[in-house]
């Protein structure tokens, strides 16, 4: 760690669930697939959803978004047992399909190939495979096609394409699974991306220990390996001033299986960590998959509570009868425990001294809480993008980040409007 | 019973006007005017009873004229015209204390009769005044000198018996238990702190009782 | 459900775990003390950090706070900061009322820890330093031989006084001590206010610990080391005059201990080293012309009311220096 750098060092408590293989865990229990937002009358009402008891194979196209064009494939092989409303507590309510299994086939899409593909052709497959960036749940090649640069422009030089398998949380490991597993494909994949991007750098960015990072460097190539400092929240992901641009691990695998071996992409490894249960581990299980279901194959504790996402920036969730969705690649189940109540701020500058959006969360909490939402503007609590350190380090045990993000969630003189009045 | 029940009323109407005026929106506590003489001079009994007659002459005379004349000023000439009568006023209290009361004190305390004056211009009671009937006014006035001459000869009490151990100048006690430190001004302001601090605590009490009071000889 | 929101690990520094290592880095000073002069000192303090408890108890009951707030030790912290900066013979009556002003008027009035806007102890020293100069900077002349009576008022009468450096620097006099000696405390002083070394390793300690900011104290020092290395005292050689500037009073003292206290001072780090620097200019002009001959707690308490602004202006400022640069160096690429 840099001395004067912001970010802390977390501990270390993935234990053994990195270098153990990942386990694959097949559905018992209904598989939910979200089609659309719930009352949203505008878009046409999906049709495969009339069709009940119709026998779906697993990757076989059930319904493209028409608000996106994503394609939405079923991530098993059953039978669609109709539509259902699900309540989700941190998402709202979807209208999901319902499936259930029926046992394992999979199919292949039309297009696999070992053949050279242009940028665009990349990007339709990955549109067909329905990849999705593990880290924040979008989809692969809407985010590329974002980032995607004229064929002559020479921003392409200076911009490096990550794959991001850096896991610097605290429980979470499945990258660093995926690593081990098939490093050649991630590889592949990141390659692909690239070339979509017309990038000429790219690497993989990790915080292995040394041994594991040696074993990686020798089975891809020392120039793909990128080691990022063993800090929280990872600020450097290359070398110098390059701008970076950040994908998924697993979206570089699932892009690689696409394009060679023309695997749709249906599932997804999380890890499924805390002091809830008995072993952490890293499964590979379908999209849609029951969140409670995954948490009985791992004999978790059933009065633990299910927190979605790592250490730093999960939330509690109140139920487990949900499906996992893109986006999630940690599963945290906590034992209760006591209540640590928050202290008035004592002015240490710990939050200040960590951020690494270089705010002052002290200030901006205390501006939050006397109510100053016009002088709070100064501070640019927008510009925090949620790591948690602050909160992470406070010793009066004050939920900083959460002020400071719903800081920079008010406008102005929002606040003041407390009659509902809507007139204005 | 009829004339004895408006006499009631008229009472408690009164009375908390009065307490309104006098405690719960203190010139000193809560408005924070004439902090100057009480943190400078405050320092034994008898300026600060002294302090407190000269604000009654500059305060009472001034809310009466304003309410006679006030409205028929316009507003931008009206804190000019107010100044200048507390100024005459100030003139004629600080001749009365000079000439008839004590030279000694005079000179102690020449300097601070006019910042009273001019501070009590913007106290509450003068701004309404003008917008009152007469005696209600006479009425705000005398509240608003009695809650400034509570502050200034409490806290005058007080520093007197901690820097020489007198009162009036009496010697209290036969003990030497005293502070002369207590001049200086940071001992006003605690206090002031501290008082104000209790007037807050006590306010909503105080508010309620006399308004309970007003309803039922409503 | 609620209890677990994010994040779900938390370091282990609390606020207690401040506040003990500021009570831990106060122990061997007031060892020091008692090697020098018998159990007097000791009891000074204690008294004194048991009274600020007592005055917290009861301002907690009076604003129908838990009693376990007293558990956080930030009122012993005061309580304990006022004992030290006592002369070893100072009546033990002096630090308890200092500690309860400090308490009852500074710090609970505004609303307890972490809410007070200047430093409780600081406040507690300068108002027992303005009310009784005479007891508060007459110190016992160091002789291990003679040990002070635990009484509770001791007459100042019965024991050997002398001057301090600060009190013969005014005066013009030359203290006339040798660098060992300034090291290891060898001369009259305030409790905690001699031990020089022992003091800068409490300053090492504490920064190791992170309980205070290294910008600040290193800030703050350098500044007053400067200071006294440019305005030295007629008679005095420079160096020497530094020196002796630095041991004088409680300089030192207040750099670790007085300045350090997070509630009070800036949070953001070049906020804290700006404090630091116009603290010591501060402290050192108040050492050369103040009335008292130790007045580093009115320094600091005129800083704490600036406190607020240095901290948000430096945080504003590097931000548009910033800002300033980027425009520049895109303009230059844009040409």
């Amino acid at each position: 760690m840099r001395p004067f750098a912001p970010g802390v060092a977390l501990p270390f408590q993935k234990g053994a669930a990195p270098h153990k293989p990942i386990a694959t865990m097949t559905p018992t229990q209904a598989v939910r697939i979200p089609l659309l937002r719930s009352g949203n009358d505008e878009l046409p009402y999906p049709a495969i959803l009339t069709q009940e008891d119709a026998v779906l194979a697993a990757g076989q196209l059930i319904y493209t978004s028409p608000e996106n064009n994503a394609s939405i494939l079923s991530p098993i092989s059953g039978t669609l047992s109709g539509a259902v409303v699900l309540n989700h507590p941190l998402l709202g309510d979807m209208v999901c399909a319902e499936i259930l299994p029926d046992g394992d086939r999979r199919e292949s899409l039309p297009h696999s190939t070992n053949q050279e593909l242009e940028a665009e052709e990349i990007l339709a497959i990955a549109q067909q495979a329905a990849i999705y960036d593990e880290r924040d749940g979008l989809p692969l090649w809407e985010k590329l096609a974002a980032w995607q640069l004229p064929p002559d422009d020479a921003a392409a030089m200076d911009s490096v394409l990550v794959a991001d398998a850096t896991e610097n949380d605290v429980f979470g490991s499945a990258s660093w699974a995926v690593l081990q597993e098939d490093p050649e494909m991630v590889l592949v994949g990141l390659q692909l991306a690239a070339k979509a991007l017309r990038f000429t750098r790219y690497h993989i960015a990790t915080l292995l220990p040394r041994e594991r990072r040696r074993a990686l460097k020798r089975a891809i190539g020392r120039i793909n390996v990128f080691t990022v400092e063993d800090e929280y929240p990872v600020t450097a992901f290359a070398d110098g001033q390059a701008e970076v641009f950040r994908i998924g691990a697993q979206a570089c695998l699932a892009l690689a299986k696409a394009v060679r071996q023309g695997l749709p992409s249906t599932d997804v490894v999380v890890t499924v960590a805390g002091d809830g249960v008995p072993a952490s581990q890293n499964v590979r299980v379908p999209y849609g998959t029951d969140i409670g279901d995954l948490l009985a194959f791992c004999h978790a504790d059933e009065d633990a509570t299910l927190v979605m996402g790592d250490a730093m920036t999960g939330l509690a969730c109140p139920t487990r009868r949900i499906p996992l969705l893109p986006g999630v690649t940690t599963l945290l189940v906590m034992r209760p425990r006591a209540i640590r109540t928050a202290q008035p701020c004592i002015g240490c500058g710990r939050c200040a001294a960590v951020c690494h959006a270089q705010l002052l969360p002290y200030e901006i909490v205390r501006r939050l809480e006397n109510m100053h939402y016009e002088r709070l503007q100064h501070l640019a609590p927008w510009e925090c993008d949620g790591c948690g350190v602050c909160s992470y380090v406070c010793p009066s045990m004050r939920p900083v980040a959460v002020d400071v993000i719903r800081a920079g969630e008010t406008d102005g003189t929002l606040f003041f409007n407390w009659e509902g009045d809507d007139s204005e | 019973m009829s004339k004895r029940k408006k006499a009631n009323r008229l009472f408690w109407v009164t009375a908390g006007d009065l307490v309104e005026n006098a405690v719960t929106h203190n010139v000193v506590l809560a408005q924070a005017l004439g902090l100057c003489p009480i943190i400078a001079v405050g320092v034994n009994l008898q300026s600060g009873v002294v302090l407190t007659v000269c604000t009654a002459l500059v305060m009472i005379p001034l809310s009466l004229v304003i309410s006679f004349v006030g409205k028929h000023l316009a507003k931008w000439v009206r804190p000019a015209l107010y100044v200048l009568l507390a100024t005459f006023l100030m003139m004629g209290a600080g001749y009365v204390l000079d000439n008839y009361i004590s030279t000694k004190l005079y000179a102690q305390l020449y300097l601070f009769i006019p910042l009273i004056a001019v501070n009590m211009i913007y106290s509450r009671s003068i701004g309404f005044a003008s917008t009152v009937k007469p005696l209600e006014t006479v009425i705000d006035a005398v509240g608003s000198t009695l809650g400034f001459g509570l502050v200034i000869c409490l806290i005058s009490a007080l520093r007197e018996i901690a820097i020489s151990g007198t009162l009036w100048g009496k010697p209290l006690s036969s003990t030497a238990l005293v502070l002369p430190e207590a001049a200086a001004p940071f001992t006003a302001f605690i206090l002031l702190g501290f008082m104000a601090a209790l007037l807050q605590w006590a306010r909503q009490h105080i508010t309620a009782y006399f308004r309970r009071k007003e309803e039922e000889h409503q | 459900m609620s209890n677990l929101s994010a994040p779900v690990i938390r370091t282990e520094t609390t606020s207690r775990r401040m506040t003990m290592d500021v009570l831990l880095a106060a122990l061997p000073l007031c060892a020091f003390s008692v090697f020098n002069y018998g159990m007097r000192p000791a009891w000074v303090v204690v008294l004194s950090m048991l009274s600020a408890m007592v005055c917290e108890g009861v301002c907690c009951l009076l604003r129908r706070k838990p009693l376990a707030t007293l558990l956080d030790g930030s009122a012993a912290v005061t309580g304990v900061l006022i004992g030290l900066v006592m002369s070893p013979m100072a009546p033990m009556w002096m630090p308890m009322l200092g500690s309860a002003f400090a308490i009852i008027v500074v710090k609970a009035p505004f609303g307890g820890y972490g809410r007070n806007v200047f430093n409780p102890a600081a406040a507690g020293i300068a108002i027992l330093s303005y009310c009784f100069p005479k007891s508060m900077f007459l110190y016992p002349a160091i002789d291990k031989s003679v040990i002070l009576p635990t009484d509770f008022y001791l007459a100042p009468e019965s024991v050997i006084t002398e001057t301090s450096i600060a009190g013969q620097l005014r005066a013009g006099a030359n203290p006339g001590l040798s660098g060992m000696q300034l090291l290891t405390g060898d001369f009259a002083g305030p409790i905690g206010g001699t031990a020089t070394l022992i003091l800068l390793a409490c300053a090492a300690f504490l920064v190791f610990r992170r309980t205070t900011s290294l910008c600040m104290t290193v800030s703050y020092l350098g500044t007053c080391f400067l200071f006294a290395l440019l305005v030295p005292y007629s008679g005095v050689g420079g160096t020497y005059s530094a020196a002796y500037q630095m041991c004088s009073g409680y300089v030192l003292f207040t750099g670790v201990f007085l300045l350090n206290d997070p509630v009070t001072s800036p949070r953001y780090v070049i906020g804290r080293a700006i404090y630091g620097v116009f603290a010591g200019i501060l402290v050192m002009l108040l050492q050369h012309i103040g009335r008292l001959e130790a007045g580093s707690c009115f320094a600091i308490l005129v800083m704490n009311t600036l406190s607020p602004i240095i901290d948000r202006w430096s945080w504003h400022g590097r931000r548009r220096l910033l800002r300033l640069f980027r425009m520049r160096r895109e303009v230059a690429a844009h040409e």
